[in-house]
């Protein structure tokens, strides 16, 4: 006797033995109703086949592209830092690595991530906030991995600039969000108000001291609001 | 002896998101299937592109770069199902039937994929993996067991099951319509 599920190996060509195999084509051959069997499931076999498209999202699309080039920023990082030092001239480069200072005091300080890791995204921390301290932590690392995450920006190829700046705006974003579902609604206009900054940079009309020029003012509003965080971080990130 | 010959420059950054923006739909539509959860469809891809970033040296071609990621996705995929309780989506949404159709295709290909997309999810996760490992994907009895950790016997089961309840679906939507 030749079963359905017979047939559904014999389709797929695997799971029987020859010889079972040749017994099922030879009984194809010589019994209609078999065959009338066997063709109803290669239609419902190609019907199932033939589900719709499933198209990626371009929401989803431009997170995957911006985490992948932020992988590439974060390889890349150290190279950049280096390199800045020789083209920058002093002022710059000790801006950086007051900058990178800065992230790295507040990493070990708090015991939490290495600059490095804050590349991956914060979804956890900004999306819910379980208290408002480490809601604090986790906006002060943000501000401080956005300043370094800018370390030549605008010598990085177009792509990953307008990438970089995709996925620095999104987490901003959850912060905003965040902020927002705490009460803390001056604390979330603030963060937005960086957002159009950020879009601001990846304009393709600027040139690089046009673009260098926008990051050293969002630099410096970074710092002022790193500084308000970290003298008075006791208090709710309402007095920003 | 004469690997160097195969050899090609370092992949770039541009070269990668250009691999992405051309395979991503594909890698993506086949978490999708799997896991019937287009969040964790998205963790699934980031996870597989993410590790083929850090082996860019290792890949010759496209097609190479391809064929890994969609099948470490799948891998990724699968943890993420056996991590989750079963049933987590609702069906596929509609931002995700195919752009560019008339009106009325997407009407009734969103009607028949609302229709596979429920009968999937009334499918349970083994089931719903072994079909579409199987179906659609192509994959090899023997590595299907490998990879959900069964026995072919038990995976040969659990597909006969699923094409039985998709089946009974199909002819319900058929008498429908």
């Amino acid at each position: 006797m030749i079963r359905e599920e017979d047939l559904l190996l014999y389709h797929y060509g695997e799971g029987l033995s020859s010889e079972r195999r040749a017994e099922i084509s030879a009984a194809l051959d010589a019994d209609a109703e078999l065959r009338a069997v066997w063709h109803q499931l290669l239609a419902d076999l190609s019907a199932l086949s033939h589900a719709p498209r499933i198209s990626i999202p371009a929401t989803v699309q431009s997170r995957l592209s911006a985490r992948l080039a932020a992988a590439a920023t974060s390889e890349r990082r150290p190279t950049n830092i280096a390199s800045r030092k020789q083209g920058w001239g002093w002022p710059a480069s000790l801006a950086a690595y007051a900058s990178l200072a800065l992230a790295i005091g507040i990493a070990i300080g708090l015991g939490m991530r290495s600059p490095v890791d804050q590349a991956e995204p914060l979804p956890l921390l900004a999306d819910a906030p379980k208290d408002s301290a480490s809601f604090e932590r986790g906006l002060r690392l943000h501000l401080a991995d956005t300043e370094l995450q800018l370390v030549g920006f605008a010598q990085a190829e177009p792509a990953a600039r307008t990438a970089l700046i995709a996925r620095i705006v999104q987490e901003n974003r959850m912060f905003a969000r965040a902020a927002e579902r705490s009460g803390e609604a001056r604390l979330a206009r603030v963060l937005r108000s960086f957002e159009a900054q950020l879009q601001s940079m990846d304009e393709q009309t600027l040139d690089t001291q046009g673009i260098e020029s926008r990051r050293e003012q969002l630099d410096f509003e970074l710092g002022v609001m790193q500084t308000k965080l970290a003298n008075d971080p006791s208090k709710s990130t309402l007095n920003i | 002896m004469f690997a160097f010959l195969n050899s090609r420059p370092a992949w770039s950054l541009d070269e990668f998101q250009r691999v992405l923006a051309r395979r991503g739909e594909r890698w993506y539509a086949a978490c999708v299937r799997i896991t019937g959860d287009p969040g964790l469809a998205e963790d699934a891809v980031q996870e597989a592109l993410l590790k083929a970033w850090t082996r860019r040296d290792q890949f010759r071609g496209e097609s190479e770069i391809d064929t890994w990621i969609h099948r470490i996705a799948l891998n990724a995929a699968i943890d993420q199902v056996r991590r989750q309780k079963p049933g987590a989506s609702e069906e596929i949404a509609e931002d995700m039937l195919a752009a560019g159709d008339s009106p009325t295709t997407v009407h009734s290909r969103a009607a028949f994929g609302q229709d596979l997309g429920r009968a999937l999810e009334r499918l349970t996760p083994l089931e719903r993996m072994c079909f579409v490992l199987k179906h659609v994907e192509d994959w090899h009895l023997d590595e299907i067991a490998a990879e959900l950790n069964n026995s072919i016997n038990g995976i040969k089961q659990a597909l006969f099951r699923a094409v039985r309840k998709l089946r009974g679906d199909l002819q319900q939507w058929r008498g429908e319509s």
